[in-house]
């Protein structure tokens, strides 16, 4: 198993409240560099509030996190993404009517001096063919499928050269063939990255994750291996609606 | 996002070169023909609130164009410019060119003031907000009777002078007409660079800009500061060119001729409130023999417009054209094993 490096993310007591629902409640979490943690849970039991407060588009009203010993200033976005923290969106979120590689020039022109580089077309070029979308550079981002939006939404975050990614649901909507795809394509990504995803596809959270923590109510009601998680019966009960999903072979 | 792309070819690179030729032919054109109207002091007159509603229009595009915004507050941050550096350079007696940065700064540090709460909103809520601020705004004007003379208004005693010379009738239209020039360069290239990027990123989905490093703040502070600046210097040359200061001079229907001025020629578009500004604003000066008709044929012109173009006369333009060149676009693939090898 991996995960034996130095912490990267501490997430200490973090809780969110909409009004009078509390959509997290003193979450306490930690990632250590170079693995891959999966989160699953209910809909509405947190999983992207948690990441929408991690990545700094909300504020917290409660908590604090550290990203490799630092602070991490929540409820500043850009300041986050500087620090190594990127994020793609349940829905995904594009410049639509612009091309793909006009796409990807956005966050390498935000970035590339920080980086280091000459030019941002650097950084969107190595994106781009991390992603395998370079022939595709010229189209309209509206005119790739489901699954090239998703790569081309995982190609921006690769522009800011992050250290942990956060994916939130990137096989929704995707066919069988697709996840596969997808799935080889994480593998590879995961050797250099640490990774974040919140799945409701329990085959991708078994096949990537070295660690799942489930969420329930806004509160962690489990974190264990992805086999581990399959077998335990509070799990079975809250998430799985009592179907074993080893089983059933989901 | 980027005007231009990864791909530069020939035929793109000859089209640009006709482009940019053209454009300075009908530059120099426009600048002649201005010259010729600037003697004639009435057409002076009609030249230099045009040109004014130019400037304007070009600052409002920054804010309502490239950055999303509609900001309803800009005829008030105009006046406020205005009275400012009346107040200063006549009741106060500093001297010209002392008052006209102070009452500019206090314009972009007004707009970015009254606007900072504002900021926080989006879409037709940030509108709302500044709908509120210029009402607060004409309210100011009204009351402040010993800064701003009230509602009657103040009448303008003395002409800004430059190099031993008044700035008035021709003179002011050579000023607005410099001003305005100057004005384009610096917004055409603040658009082309990382800048005009971000702003248009933050129109299209600030939350996605923010989430890819962009500090979405800073840049609608700095839009907003910029925005307001120029609405201050048309507030400044609109007091010089009719002489007289008053609230219904800067009030919300002002900001709303700017905005369909924008909306007209061009949103996103450089040229495009410029030639907005020059096909609406001379209209009812020219339209004065039938006033009977005037709003008339002034209301049906923007609905037809509005109907048929609804990107703008440049806005359509230019779509035309982008179209046009992307039909001759190259595969990247090819261009991209060019550029490595």
């Amino acid at each position: 198993m991996k995960g034996d490096g130095v912490p990267l993310l501490r997430v200490q007591g973090l809780t969110k409240r909409f009004g009078g629902v509390c959509a997290l409640r003193g979450l306490t979490l930690f990632l250590r560099e170079g693995e891959t943690v999966g989160m699953i849970g209910p809909n509405g039991s947190g999983k992207s509030t948690f990441v929408n407060v991690l990545s700094g588009e909300l504020r917290p009203d409660a908590g604090a996190a550290e990203f490799r010993g630092k602070a991490l200033p929540l409820g500043q976005p850009h300041q986050i993404v500087r620090m190594g923290i990127a994020r793609t969106f349940q829905h995904i979120r594009l410049y639509e009517a612009e091309t793909v590689w006009e796409n990807v020039r956005v966050p390498a022109l935000a970035h590339y001096r920080r980086l280091g580089l000459r030019s941002p077309d650097e950084v969107v070029e190595a994106a781009l063919a991390d992603v395998g979308l370079l022939q595709k550079a010229a189209l309209r981002a509206g005119q790739l499928t489901l699954y090239e939006k998703r790569l081309l939404e995982i190609a921006m975050r690769l522009a800011t050269r992050p250290q942990l990614l956060m994916l939130d649901e990137p096989a929704a909507g995707l066919n069988a063939e697709e996840i596969r795809q997808l799935l080889a394509f994480l593998k590879a990504l995961r050797r250099r990255l640490t990774l974040f995803i919140i799945e409701h596809t329990m085959r991708v959270v078994v096949e990537l994750a070295d660690r799942v923590v489930v969420l329930s109510s806004g509160e962690k009601i489990a974190e264990d291996t992805p086999q581990a998680i399959l077998v335990n019966e509070e799990v079975i009960r809250v998430y799985l609606g009592g179907v074993n999903v080893n089983r059933e072979g989901s | 996002m980027s005007p231009g792309g990864p791909i530069h070819t020939l035929k793109g690179r000859l089209a640009q070169l006709a482009r940019s030729v053209g454009a300075i032919f009908v530059a120099v054109v426009t600048v002649g023909v201005m010259l010729i109207l600037s003697w004639n002091p009435y057409t002076a007159f009609v030249l230099s609130v045009t040109l004014v509603f130019a400037i304007w229009a070009s600052g409002m595009n920054l804010l309502a164009g490239y950055t999303g915004q509609l900001p309803l507050m800009f005829g008030g941050i105009a006046g406020l410019a205005a009275y400012l550096l009346l107040y200063l350079t006549e009741t106060c007696r500093w001297p010209y060119w002392l008052a006209l940065p102070m009452a500019l700064t206090g314009a972009g540090m007004a707009g970015v003031l009254l606007g900072l709460p504002s900021l926080r909103l989006r879409g037709f809520y940030f509108t709302l907000s500044s709908l509120v601020v210029q009402l607060a705004l004409t309210l100011f004007f009204v009351v402040a009777i010993p800064f701003t003379g009230g509602d009657i208004g103040r009448t303008v005693q003395v002409q800004p002078r430059l190099f031993g010379v008044s700035l008035q009738g021709r003179y002011l239209t050579y000023t607005a007409l410099a001003i305005l020039l100057s004005l384009t360069v610096f917004l055409s290239r603040l658009v082309r660079s990382h800048w005009g990027t971000f702003f248009r990123a933050i129109r299209d989905d600030d939350v996605l800009a923010g989430a890819l490093g962009i500090n979405v703040t800073l840049y609608k502070v700095v839009a907003f500061a910029i925005g307001s600046t120029v609405a201050g210097i048309g507030g400044v040359l609109y007091m010089y060119t009719v002489g007289f200061i008053s609230p219904r001079s800067y009030d919300v229907l002002l900001s709303l001729t700017i905005w369909l001025m924008v909306g007209f020629g061009g949103r996103a578009t450089i040229l495009g409130p410029i030639v907005g500004a020059i096909l609406l604003s001379p209209l009812p000066y020219l339209l004065q023999s039938v006033y009977l008709l005037r709003d008339i044929i002034y209301g049906t012109l923007v609905i037809l417009t509005m109907l048929f173009l609804p990107e703008g006369i440049v806005g359509r333009l230019q779509r035309r054209e982008r179209a046009e060149s992307r039909t001759i676009q190259p595969d990247l693939s090819v261009a991209t094993s060019m550029r490595k090898a």
